[in-house]
């Protein structure tokens, strides 16, 4: 086993450990990085294929409503109501990359805002179904342990490294970087854009809404303004940023230093009103000025360089 | 004597703006043909139009016999029909080596990709040399072998070639030219699309010349390089006529002729 893949491990096992057995408020700074770096994996995803989201709010906050409103109506326990949630992310995201086509760069980006904006609308506009802005409380009768929501964020936070990792190694890497580089040319290569679009947005989508359903049942509450938050954009692309876009471990080391930087400036100044947050701000300014390609680029010595050589384009195994 | 890819009275533009208006041509197996034409003739747009970026608004396209109107570029890949496209295209942060790889994505081209690459770093030794190296860092010459090869990876029948001698030195076309009539003697098509008159038809056995979206003359290579048309708009030489003279006849290419 090489170094990358025992830090690999170490982080899975950490998270998984923290939010086991750590205390209250380590499990809890757990739980938002284990949150973080799901949509921070999905997101990053995305934008491997050319494909920028700013609306990952949308999935997010369409797997919270779904996934509260199955466990009310339904009365299904924690795991179960996830999976609606999931299906009904995979399908948003499906049918947004078939409604926007050949859209790229700045156009789709526009349309993941829209959608994120035009669903939070709905939401207030439908208090017979969410609550509207009132909110809506999940049902006390069906609260799930802290222990076991912990452990569903690390293990989806987990999961989303795996299928990421997965990913590097299929040649669907190649076709999906193609796409990134240039579609036309993938095209001529025999790749068909659509198809790669639906799959990636529609894996992404259900990540994304695994999230929130999680999100949900932590929070135990949920409205509009809260499920279809920017911040929960902002972060999404941040921690990828921030970390190293494009790359592997990028999201995860991402999420943890968002989430750190954030706790610490808040203990530090948090007294100062909007003091941490301006801080907050003005450091993540310096350190994407400082380092274009996020933390990971200092520790990378030519390790995923190499592991993506070793991949093979069009994969049947034996590489030429 | 049986036709592999013909086009047929096609029509097809960009919203409002017609391109080509009624274009037909025809290229049989085997055959180096090349498609003249000055900037904005609509040469680019025929190979868009043959590759499947871009739906005619009418006529009819057929490859080896079979109408390929509504098959789908990637899916028009699968048949044989590669393009190598205008300013190269090649994936710039991929090496040299996948990048040829990923030209190999069909499962027909997959197969025997092993002997493709062999036969595309014979073709292009500079390719065989640089092949860990990023093809964004190569020159533009290199870059546009490179692309050549790639669309020589997805075993192509037909091989169409948008502007290859596009920003290169006289010596780099000339070498580029070189290994396009080399690819043609193991039997492949080759539509090559071109402004450089006299290196395309240096090396093609047939050529059209575009002009108003349509085809404007036709013939063997010897007969258009013969052509008052031909010599006045692309190869710089005044004939009696002494007309208007259009597209890049700079002549650079005497080592060719």
């Amino acid at each position: 086993m090489n170094l990358s893949a025992a830090s690999w491990v170490l982080a899975g096992a950490a998270a998984t450990g923290v939010a086991a057995f750590g205390s209250p408020l380590a499990a809890d700074i757990n739980f938002r990085i284990c949150g973080l770096v799901i949509v921070a994996v999905s997101w990053n995803l995305m934008a491997g294929a050319g494909l920028i989201s700013l609306g990952h709010s949308a999935f997010w906050g369409l797997g919270a409503y779904v996934a509260i409103l199955s466990a009310n109506r339904l009365g299904i326990p924690l795991a179960w109501s996830l999976i609606p949630a999931m299906l009904c992310g995979a399908a948003i995201a499906a049918a947004l990359a078939l409604i926007t086509g050949r859209l790229r760069g700045i156009y789709f980006a526009i349309s993941t805002l829209a959608m994120s904006e035009g669903l939070r609308v709905v939401a207030v506009m439908l208090p017979a179904v969410t609550g509207g802005s009132t909110g809506l409380y999940l049902d006390t009768r069906l609260a799930a342990g802290n222990r076991l929501i912990n452990l569903g964020a690390a293990g989806g936070a987990v999961a989303a490294a795996l299928i990421a990792w997965a990913l590097t190694r299929s040649r669907y890497h190649f076709a999906l970087r193609a796409m990134r580089d240039n579609e036309t040319a993938a095209q001529m290569l025999g790749i068909e854009p659509i198809r790669f679009r639906v799959g990636i947005m529609a894996l992404c989508g259900a990540m994304a809404s695994y999230a929130g359903g999680l999100g949900v049942w932590h929070n135990g509450y949920l409205d509009p303004g809260v499920a279809f938050d920017l911040q929960t954009t902002i972060d999404a692309q941040i921690a990828p940023i921030l970390g190293g876009i494009y790359s592997l471990p990028g999201p995860a080391i991402g999420a943890v230093a968002t989430v750190g930087l954030g706790e610490l400036t808040r203990l530090l100044l948090g007294k100062y009103t909007g003091a941490s947050l301006l801080v907050f701000g003005i450091l993540l300014v310096v350190v994407i000025l400082a380092l274009p390609k996020g933390i990971y680029s200092i520790i990378r010595r030519d390790g995923p360089r190499r592991r993506v050589r070793a991949a093979d384009p069009v994969g049947d195994g034996v590489r030429p | 004597m049986s036709v592999l890819l013909r086009l047929a009275n096609i029509h097809a533009g960009y919203g409002q703006s017609v391109v080509l208006d009624g274009l037909s041509l025809e290229i049989r197996p085997s055959e180096v043909v090349c498609l003249l034409g000055a900037n904005g003739a609509g040469k680019t747009t025929t190979t868009r139009v043959a590759s499947g970026l871009l739906a005619p608004w009418d006529g009819e396209i057929s490859f080896d016999g079979v109408s390929i109107r509504d098959v789908p570029a990637h899916r028009r890949v699968a048949l044989g029909v590669c393009l190598a496209p205008e300013g190269r295209q090649v994936f710039p942060d991929l090496t040299v080596k996948d990048n040829l790889l990923l030209g190999s994505y069909t499962p027909h081209a997959r197969a025997i990709r092993k002997r493709s690459l062999d036969e595309v770093y014979s073709l292009f030794p500079k390719l065989s040399e640089r092949s860990r190296q990023k093809a964004g860092l190569m020159s533009g010459g290199e870059q546009q072998m490179l692309a050549i090869g790639r669309a020589l990876m997805g075993h192509p029948r037909l091989l169409m070639l948008d502007e290859p001698s596009l920003g290169l030195g006289p010596k780099i076309v000339f070498d580029v030219f070189a290994a396009v009539a080399k690819t043609a003697e193991s039997g492949i098509s080759i539509l090559i699309v071109e402004q450089n008159a006299e290196a395309a038809l240096s090396v093609s056995h047939r050529g059209y010349v575009l002009g108003n979206g349509r085809i404007a003359a036709a013939g063997t290579s010897a007969e258009l390089r013969g052509s008052a048309l031909v010599q006045e708009a692309f190869l710089g030489k005044k004939t009696s006529r002494s007309g208007k003279a259009a597209g890049n006849g700079d002549g650079s290419l005497s080592t060719l002729s």
